[in-house]
């Protein structure tokens, strides 16, 4: 029994071990020029993947899992003062606080999620680049430029979906749970 | 609600939300420092970026290698061997000779400034949702790089340092709004300012607005930075005019300039830390 729970405890830190290392490698990529331009656009495949953690993990991790990969975003950031860090730790947190409270987990709310959080960031960048930058508000930028970063970013949803699922479902706790309880042990250890 | 403010998922939300409000707080009153925590991260992700930048750099090279090969091996069947040999030592010849004319253009502005201090660096990443071409360097505060630091290639103005952390600095290239720079015009010696638009940005433009329409500024006029600007040393060359249009708003003339550095195939850069 002690083996069973030790076992589940280890799929756990496996689990984040791997959701790390995730972040790490995706915000390499979104930073160096790994992923390939479309028609002049550049993806931001965090969103997503912030995203898709918020949902498929429990809360506290994906709150942790947002300001990191919002921190790595930073690091590579013309502006590293961590707005991307603050941003990713609220769409973690009330991404994870929706599931819980109000939503189903499936791909149909992975993507509403998703477009919501690309929507609303490269909004706030459109209007900081027209207020900060003293450019005033261009609707041919908003259409030209971030308009198809937006299309890319979600475009990439669904890979980021396959790999935190993947990830998640290979280490989950429900395999150790059904074993618990064939062991005729501790069935309501989910909780 | 209150039940909800008592869970730990909101403890741990507040406790991270005050971390990072208090990091960025901190940078906005420290003026272009990073967030320590940003600092932090950028310590362990700056060195990951330089090795995955190195690796993107090489598989380039690699696929470009191959693409020229099979262009080159319909014209030339019979001399497969020999062609692939010239061709690496073509690679390697191309790489020594861009090396070679970036330090010819540093020794050059060396030999003619010698009080000048620069710093070779390389570009680790870029901000992919940034209009104007920003980018990061590997190369920060210990190797001597401060904000408001000039940023070159050769002799060409690029940008200026936006932000420094220890191991990395951001850069704001000239295609930015926020970056304005005094400007001469060689030929005829007028004085002027940098600016742009998310507009001309995306085209790769600068402009000198306000010059007065008697102006003697024409197309293929060369603008370098003036010496009565502060940031920047007097002497380096932003762009080349390419056309003086008439502002009927303002009732003055404005130059529509085409940078001097090429921004699409920057790799290594110098950044003047002292002059």
């Amino acid at each position: 029994m002690l083996s069973v729970l030790r076992k589940s405890k280890r799929n756990q830190y496996i689990r984040r071990l791997l959701l790390s290392l995730l972040v790490f490698l995706v915000a390499t990529a979104q930073s160096v020029p790994w992923l390939p331009l479309v028609f002049g656009a550049a993806a931001l495949p965090l969103l997503p993947l912030v995203v898709c953690i918020a949902v498929l993990e429990q809360e506290v991790p994906a709150i942790l899992f947002g300001a990191l990969a919002g921190l790595c975003w930073d690091a590579a950031s013309p502006d590293p003062r961590g707005w991307h860090a603050l941003y990713l730790t609220v769409v973690a947190f009330v991404c994870a606080a929706l599931m819980r409270y109000i939503l189903n987990r499936n791909i149909w709310t992975v993507t509403l999620l998703s477009s919501a959080a690309a929507f609303v960031y490269l909004l706030l960048r459109w209007l900081l680049d027209a207020f900060s930058g003293g450019t005033g508000l261009e609707p041919s930028s908003a259409v030209v430029f971030y308009l198809p970063r937006f299309a890319y970013t979600m475009v990439l949803l669904a890979p980021c979906y396959a790999l935190v699922r993947g990830i998640v479902r290979k280490t989950a706790r429900k395999r150790i749970d059904a074993r618990i309880s064939e062991t005729g042990g501790i069935g309501q250890i989910r909780s | 609600m209150k039940r909800f403010t008592k869970t730990v998922a909101f403890k741990t939300f507040a406790a991270v939300m005050a971390m990072l409000v208090a990091g960025a707080g901190l940078s906005l009153v420290s003026r272009g420092k990073a967030s320590p925590v940003v600092s932090a991260v950028g310590w362990i992700v700056s060195p990951l970026q330089t090795v995955c930048s190195s690796v993107a750099n090489g598989f380039a090279d690699f696929f470009s290698f191959f693409r020229s090969s099979a262009v080159l091996q319909a014209e030339l069947n019979k001399k497969e061997a020999e062609l692939n040999a010239y061709r690496e030592r073509l690679v390697d010849y191309d790489k020594t000779r861009q090396k070679l004319e970036l330090y010819e253009q540093f020794l050059e502005l060396k030999k003619e400034n010698p009080q000048h201090q620069f710093e070779e660096a390389s570009i680790i990443g870029g901000d992919p949702a940034g209009q104007f071409g920003g980018f990061t360097l590997n190369r920060g505060s210990v190797s001597g790089v401060s904000v408001n630091d000039p940023v070159l290639v050769g002799k060409n103005l690029v940008g200026i340092v936006a932000a420094v952390t220890a191991t990395s600095c951001q850069v704001k290239t000239i295609l930015n709004p926020d970056v304005h720079v005094i400007v001469y015009e060689t030929a005829t010696g007028e004085i002027g300012y940098t600016e742009t638009t998310p507009a001309l940005a995306q085209q790769g433009l600068l402009s000198i607005p306000e010059l007065l329409r008697s102006s003697a500024i024409s197309g293929g006029g060369q603008i370098c930075t003036s010496s009565e600007g502060t940031f920047y040393p007097a002497d380096l060359i932003v762009g080349t005019v390419q056309e003086v249009r008439m502002d009927d708003q303002s009732l003055s003339a404005v130059a529509i300039l085409k940078p001097a550095a090429n921004f699409e195939s920057l790799r290594d850069v110098f950044v003047l830390t002292s002059f």
